[in-house]
């Protein structure tokens, strides 16, 4: 046989990431860890922000390098309804406005820097970026977590990390990513539909531990008793709500994720994730909290995973799919709204898109795999909570 | 991807079925959808999971053979349009 006959070698296709960011709203934090009376510096979208809070405690977010000589606003302070300036202590205003120059008769006409619209919502802060300089339509906002006003919730357990040499589409390529919970999760997909519309994406999936993977046994609570429902949420291109439905012995446990970023350079992003458990019935709060800690851990160890595939991996412009992959492509293509100006946003970027993978061929793979691993006594990863 | 009308609100969508239990649907105008309509804005909208009555649409379409079911010839040539957005320049406002 000749060599003529056999498929030609793929190639990987990698433009350079963009240098331009994504228009939305992201989230910075919680709201209240800016509400310590200092300024606080946030590097993204390429420069750095400073949050502080003015006299009523409303959060402001300005440009952190002063227009005078440069000085970073957030190693300043903040003097009544204004941020201080380290280096000459200009007092820059949270509308934008330098408001007095202690030193000075004047402030001169131009002394004006940028503003970030802020919003708050759900305990958290968030700012909105466009590289086109308009403000928010109205119906791209971020929702108020459903089901927040009933019975009580732990307070959020937050965390956040830099990625480096990594662009942020490959968090956001995990929305369509069914086969990857089961390697690198140790979850297993029974489930798993997509739905993109707008400025909106969704994963609806079912998913069950493996049993030969001890990661959702926490304390006393013991483990689930089938498989979790989620539906997981990117209102924009940043922050996702993911709810959580866990069957366990004495009830559903209902858990709230977030999952949200924002760029700091083309190449970097700060990832960040919150958790916040329902109180199930008859819990005490310590009980509660210890449940929630361990879901946190199981979320936290879940994102070192992802971590450590981003920190190897290529950057692939035309992934190779099959069959039991999820809609990579349209998932980018809904992506790429946020990176085009407003006037640019093509139909198809945001007409409505469902796509719902047959899992039968995969699961009674996957089965066998457990199966052969239970009786070789194989257990593919220790649980963060027995540790 | 073959189109398939709704049988209640005459919406057009494209399907693909490669077996019975996978579906893809792209839509073009989803504001006629009397489902969708009744979620209201784009919000709600995007966060429904499917209309039921689309759904049985594409059964009955599966059923008469309007809609074939089989993995399409080849996915990969569909696919290939590498999706990079590095096509547009930064413009400051």
């Amino acid at each position: 046989m000749t060599a003529t006959q056999e498929p030609e070698v793929r190639t990987i296709e990698s433009a350079a990431p963009p240098v331009r960011f994504a228009r939305g709203w992201h989230c910075i934090g919680l709201a209240e860890s800016f509400r310590d009376g200092k300024p606080h510096g946030i590097e993204a979208f390429g420069t750095k922000l400073v949050v502080f809070t003015d006299s009523e405690g409303e959060l402001k977010v300005l440009d952190s390098y002063c227009r005078h000589m440069g000085g970073d606003l957030s190693q300043g302070t903040t003097k009544g309804d204004e941020v201080a300036c380290p280096f000459h202590d200009w007092r820059w205003g949270g509308d934008g406005k330098c408001k007095r120059i202690p030193y000075a008769k004047r402030v001169p006409m131009r002394a004006r820097t940028r503003t970030w619209q802020t919003l708050e919502r759900n305990d958290q802060l968030f700012v909105w970026h466009d590289p086109q300089g308009n403000p928010p339509p109205e119906d791209v906002t971020i929702p108020e977590i459903r089901g927040f006003n009933e019975g009580t919730w732990t307070d959020w357990s937050w965390n956040s990390v830099l990625i480096e040499n990594s662009h942020c589409r490959e968090i956001v390529d995990n929305v369509v990513d069914m086969a990857h919970f089961f390697y690198v999760h140790y979850a297993f997909p029974v489930y798993f539909r997509n739905v993109f519309e707008g400025h909106i994406a969704t994963q609806y999936s079912q998913t069950k531990a493996r049993a030969d993977a001890d990661i959702y046994t926490s304390g006393e609570a013991g483990g689930p008793t089938g498989p979790g429902s989620a539906e997981a949420t990117y209102f924009g291109p940043s922050y996702m709500i993911d709810y959580e439905t866990t069957p366990m012995v004495f009830g559903d446990v209902q858990a709230v994720l977030i999952n949200c970023h924002y760029p700091v350079s083309p190449t970097s992003f700060q990832l960040q994730w919150g958790i916040s458990v329902k109180h199930p019935e008859g819990f005490t709060e310590d009980q509660a909290n210890e449940m929630a800690a361990g879901f946190a851990g199981g979320v936290e160890t879940g994102f070192l995973q992802d971590i450590e595939i981003w920190r190897n991996k290529a950057k692939i412009d035309n992934p190779l799919l099959c069959d039991e992959d999820g809609p990579v492509y349209q998932l980018r293509r809904w992506y790429e709204q946020f990176y085009v100006d407003v006037e640019d946003v093509t139909p198809e970027m945001v007409q409505r898109f469902e796509y719902e993978i047959d899992v039968e061929r995969a699961n009674e793979i996957w089965e066998k795999e457990v199966e052969e691993n239970l009786a070789a006594g194989r257990t593919v990863v220790t649980a963060p909570g027995n540790k | 991807m073959e189109p398939v009308t709704c049988r209640t609100c005459e919406s057009r969508v494209l399907a693909q079925k490669n077996t019975l239990a996978h579906t893809a649907i792209q839509w073009g105008d989803s504001s006629r959808c009397v489902e969708f309509a009744m979620a209201g804005g784009v919000m709600e909208r995007a966060m429904n999971r499917s209309c039921r009555e689309l759904r049985a649409s594409i059964d009955d379409a599966v059923r008469s053979g309007e809609l074939p079911v089989g993995p399409p010839d080849d996915r990969v040539a569909q696919d290939t349009q590498p999706v990079r957005f590095d096509a547009q320049p930064v413009r400051h406002g």
